[in-house]
């Protein structure tokens, strides 16, 4: 059997501001919730999106303050001060604020005594067809946690911090809305991490276990945009056609790995990302090409890789090398991006000790399972130490 | 090669556990028995199993397997965590057509007890579950 779960609505190219009143108006919605963080709600978007739904008989909350990357502590913490019957959340901002976002909306509808930790694919939630709807407005190019089912939320395990990849299909947001402008101000450094979280989405859900017809033509698609225009938009930031399909790009794989599944690239990255404090796409973005050398054992996820690059080879007409790891270390040699931690910064050569911890960490993340090639906790090792170094021969 | 399923496929069961390495090193932490539930039984097994759903509980200790009770009807047997599947799902988890993860997201095999979050932490113990049951087999 297999199953698509997406977005009620997606809405491409729209005004969010116009897109949200007339929405609003359409599904009669009264009472919102509107989610964001501080650096979002001073802009001037953000004002201009205020003004555009406001009307007498809409009764608005804001909570403007989500943190990056946020803890279950704090989804309970703003659930006993935000707890109410609204007839939506919209959250508008990157994947923390979306992820924070769905986490509320499982307190509001279930209440406070809910365990997000349980938070699984293999239960049904009983929220998907109960209020509030969740609207979301992303601000980045790259988690497609707008069209997922995912969300990643730190927690503390053992005194140790990690993090938790939960997700549900009734999470998937009902309605979200693409307006490229809002994600014209993100700094070069976010445009790519986010761009490269999005084609480790897109390249890990390709390959993953669950991948199949439905999903692979979104994966494909994504890749195919994140090798052509991210280069576009690293010589001109403020390109806005080109982030149009950089911000398409990530919720097309948002949409494939809800459906497919993820890997070891994201299993791995989860552990480093929390330990050593590194943004989700530029470590994500960093591990996948040595998760994808490693992947080149499975001759079906070395067809699908070879697929995809005759695609962009002949349809896009960029010129690629001799395989699909050394092409994504090729565009990042483009692009200005890292391809190994120490190059990331010296702090990050982490001693033999700190791998074996991470390795461990990351045989225990639920997204490893759906990876083409079962790994052994010496691969994961192995994987995390060529990392560390930016010597992908160490993978064999 | 034991039928499935039965005493003695669970006993191999166990055995192949605790000869795997990977199991050992992915179900470190994991310290709960759970239940296996098989329901659904084709026409011939029903004649064995004629009380109801046949059923083993595997004593997993931190990547070991410490023992197996068999239950002919396992219905109103309890356990920290109780997983059940018709017949034809577990050839097919066991087989190797359905993967065990997407089994459980697709509802093929059912959580009856237990605590998801937990589970979640041991999804690779869980493939690594089926590489076992693979070496001793379906007949």
């Amino acid at each position: 059997m297999t199953e698509l779960s997406l977005p009620r609505r997606i809405l491409i190219d729209e005004d969010a501001g116009s897109a949200l009143g007339t929405l609003l108006e359409y599904y009669n919605i009264n009472s919102i919730l509107l989610v964001t963080d501080k650096v979002i709600a001073n802009k001037d978007f953000f004002k201009e999106i205020l003004s555009l739904i406001d009307r007498e008989d809409l009764k608005i909350r804001i909570f403007s303050n989500v943190n990056p990357e946020p803890s279950i502590s704090d989804v309970i913490e703003v659930y006993q001060d935000y707890r109410d019957s609204y007839d939506a959340i919209i959250a508008v901002g990157g994947g923390s604020v979306i992820d924070f976002s769905k986490s509320l909306s499982i307190l509001i509808k279930k209440g406070g005594e809910f365990d997000l930790r349980g938070v699984a694919p293999f239960q049904s939630l009983g929220i998907e067809f109960t209020k509030p709807l969740l609207i979301a407005i992303p601000t980045t190019c790259g988690t497609g946690s707008d069209a997922s089912y995912g969300i990643v939320l730190t927690d503390t395990l053992d005194n140790i911090l990690v993090k938790l990849a939960l997700g549900n299909y009734e999470l998937v947001p009902h309605i979200t809305i693409l307006d490229a402008k809002l994600a014209l101000e993100l700094p070069i450094n976010l445009k790519i991490g986010t761009a490269l979280d999005a084609l480790s989405h897109a390249v890990e859900s390709l390959v993953a276990i669950d991948s199949n017809e439905f999903t692979r033509p979104y994966s494909e698609h994504t890749i195919r945009y994140i090798f052509k225009y991210l280069p576009r938009i690293v010589d001109n930031p403020q390109d806005l056609e080109s982030l149009k399909k950089i911000m398409y790009a990530a919720t097309m794989a948002g949409i494939a790995f809800t459906n497919a599944g993820l890997g070891l690239a994201h299993a791995i990255a989860h552990q480093l990302g929390a330990g050593l404090h590194i943004h989700h796409g530029t470590i994500v973005g960093m591990t996948l090409p040595y998760v994808v050398k490693f992947n080149y054992r499975s001759p079906t996820a070395r067809e699908m890789y070879e697929g995809i690059r005759k695609i962009i080879t002949l349809i896009d007409d960029i010129k690629l090398g001799n395989n699909f790891y050394e092409d994504i270390i090729d565009l990042y040699d483009r692009i200005g991006f890292p391809n190994s931690l120490v190059k990331l910064s010296r702090e990050y050569h982490i001693s033999s000790d700190a791998i074996n911890k991470y390795a461990d960490m990351a045989l225990h993340d639920p997204e490893i399972v759906y990876n083409p090639v079962p790994p052994r906790y010496e691969d994961i090792r192995m994987i995390i130490k060529a990392l560390v170094e930016g010597d992908i021969n160490i993978i064999t | 090669m034991p039928r499935f399923p039965s005493r003695e496929w669970a006993d191999e069961f166990c055995k192949a556990i605790n000869e795997s390495e990977g199991y050992r090193r992915s179900a470190k932490g994991w310290v709960w028995p759970i239940l296996f539930k098989v329901t659904d039984l084709p026409d011939e097994l029903r004649k064995i199993y004629a009380r109801g759903s046949p059923g083993m509980k595997v004593e997993l200790d931190n990547g070991v397997c410490k023992g197996v009770e068999w239950y002919d009807d396992a219905e109103g047997v309890d356990s920290p965590y109780i997983i059940s599947a018709k017949y034809s799902d577990w050839l097919d988890v066991i087989n190797g057509k359905v993967h065990p993860v997407s089994a459980f997201v697709r509802r093929r095999l059912k959580l009856e007890k237990g605590s998801f979050a937990t589970i979640m932490r041991y999804s690779m113990a869980a493939v690594e579950l089926v590489k076992c049951a693979q070496k001793v087999g379906i007949e």
